[in-house]
């Protein structure tokens, strides 16, 4: 493991093409994992029923908001994300960022 | 710093864009769900599979209804309902599976009757029933039995039974006892609270009876029109509103959860006065937000808070999920497809649903709103049943002609 995985990313580096795709690789991630592991079905918490009966009952609610999370991040940010990459590049190439003298 | 900006740019500008496509991505075909007086369209057919599995298999079943009296034991009651008005219009749509849904149908009556005769009414009431004393001694609910009454009267109209036919005059003849005894003519579904959905489901099984038993109740029921026009409208919206006191006091004021129904059985009673109230309602509660549909429990002029009903609400939107899937229902018999599709977008969106083995669930949703949304895309062969069957009987004697049948055919008749 790197040594400067835990260390929080630099402004420039998180709001760079780069940084943008990394965060939606991460998201994307993410919510792969909740849906093969099937929280989907957890979400009935959103009508007010708890997913599972019985002592399981808070706990499956809570995964289920979990998955509900990491789908708007899958489904929002995402996107805007990839978009927003895209956007940088293209302004990056046609109005290039002067280095300071 | 600049180069920040520039990121922050990108990053508004990637949001507007995406915020401005997104519903595209879950535009709802309502062809797949809604359409035609005959057949089931494909996804009404998927959804429908699942709950006519689910009275297959015991096992199944026991587990979605523990789920939902968990958190509410009407639910159950009111899934039962709203599955056998869904079946019952199924059976109108296609013949040829009648026998299967008829089937089920008896099988969710017979089970819900007995429930209630072994448990007593409490079974399908929240816990605070037990708190006090029904005001009317029959200690009844017509939360119970104006359902049960639409559920028998559902399913006379698809087949006659004599058993259903003697059921469904007892209770009735109950209710209206009640109703009559009441200052505002409803009755209680919770001791001391009476509901505008449970009285107005009341009314519209009790028409039903009306073209099945060649009975008669128009004066009851225009008494019951004018009593809760007088009494139970909320002055700001013009909305009925949703519970009260057996002596018309508002507990609660207009209510998404409940309005929407109220005006789809209101539609079988005087079709004037529901298409007022689902106009008023989609004023005052349909929403749309970047293409989104959904509806608000309370309008604007009344705060209260999230309950049982409504389901958790979002904060700023104001976005009810029990709103919202009843909403769908009202859109569907007002035949609003504009707001419709807003609706029907979201729930894909949000309703998280899963396509399996032919069968169709939204996750986010349980039994009763299944049946609702199943209710919501099949309606429509019951109720022109029992208005034709009204207008042919009384057109001519009494004078009442349904609005939503064309004159020139009314006249024919």
């Amino acid at each position: 493991m790197r040594s400067d995985f835990f260390k929080l990313p630099r402004i420039d580096e998180l709001l760079s093409p780069r940084g943008f795709l990394k965060r939606a690789a991460v998201l994307t991630v993410v919510f792969a994992v909740f849906h093969v592991a099937g929280l989907r079905e957890m979400t009935s918490f959103l009508c007010g029923m708890a997913p599972m009966t019985g002592g399981a009952a808070k706990l499956s609610a809570l995964m289920g908001l979990g998955y509900v999370v990491s789908y708007l991040g899958f489904i929002v940010i995402v996107p805007i994300l990839v978009i927003a990459s895209a956007l940088l590049l293209v302004s990056s190439r046609i109005w290039p960022v002067k280095p300071r003298v | 710093m600049r180069g920040a900006v520039r990121a922050l740019i990108a990053l508004g500008s990637a949001t507007a864009v995406w915020l401005g496509l997104l519903h595209l991505l879950f535009m709802a075909d309502l062809d797949d769900f809604f359409g035609g007086d005959s057949g089931l369209r494909p996804g009404a057919a998927s959804l429908a599979a699942r709950h006519v599995k689910m009275w297959s298999e015991p096992t199944l079943k026991e587990l979605e209804l523990k789920k939902m009296r968990q958190s509410n034991a009407e639910w159950d009651f009111m899934g039962r309902t709203f599955l056998v008005l869904a079946l019952a219009n199924m059976s109108l749509r296609d013949p040829g599976s009648a026998d299967k849904y008829v089937d089920v149908i008896d099988r969710i009556i017979d089970e819900t009757i007995k429930i209630e005769a072994e448990h007593g009414v409490y079974y399908f009431l929240m816990p605070y029933a037990r708190e006090r004393p029904f005001m009317a001694k029959s200690g009844r609910s017509i939360f119970v039995d104006g359902e049960i009454a639409l559920m028998l009267a559902a399913r006379r109209i698809v087949r006659e039974s004599d058993e259903y036919a003697t059921l469904l005059e007892q209770r009735l003849d109950s209710m209206v006892h009640q109703m009559k005894d009441s200052p505002v003519m409803c009755s209680e579904s919770y001791p001391d609270e009476c509901w505008m959905f449970c009285n107005a489901v009341g009314m519209a099984a009790l028409r039903m009876s009306d073209v099945l038993d060649g009975t008669d109740h128009s004066e009851f029921i225009s008494d019951w029109l004018a009593s809760i026009k007088r009494n139970l409208v909320d002055s700001d919206t013009g909305m009925l509103i949703s519970s009260f006191s057996v002596d018309g006091q508002a507990f609660d004021g207009p209510e998404g959860s409940s309005i929407w129904m109220v005006a789809h059985c209101l539609d079988l009673v005087d079709p004037e006065f529901a298409r007022d109230q689902y106009c008023r309602a989609r004023q005052e509660l349909g929403r749309s937000v970047l293409g989104f549909g959904y509806a608000r429990e309370w309008p604007r002029s009344w705060q209260s808070p999230a309950d049982v009903d409504s389901g958790p609400i979002i904060p700023v939107l104001e976005m009810s999920a029990g709103s919202s899937g009843m909403a769908v229902l009202g859109a569907a018999s007002f035949e609003d497809r504009e707001f419709l599709l807003g609706l029907m977008t979201s729930l894909k969106f949000a309703g998280f649903p899963v396509r399996r083995d032919g069968e169709l669930k939204f996750c986010a949703s349980n039994q009763v709103g299944d049946a609702v949304l199943l209710y919501a895309m099949v309606q429509g062969p019951v109720w022109a049943s029992v208005k034709r069957r009204w207008n042919e009987a009384h057109v001519s004697s009494v004078g009442w002609v349904d609005k939503s049948v064309p004159v020139a055919a009314a006249g024919e008749l």
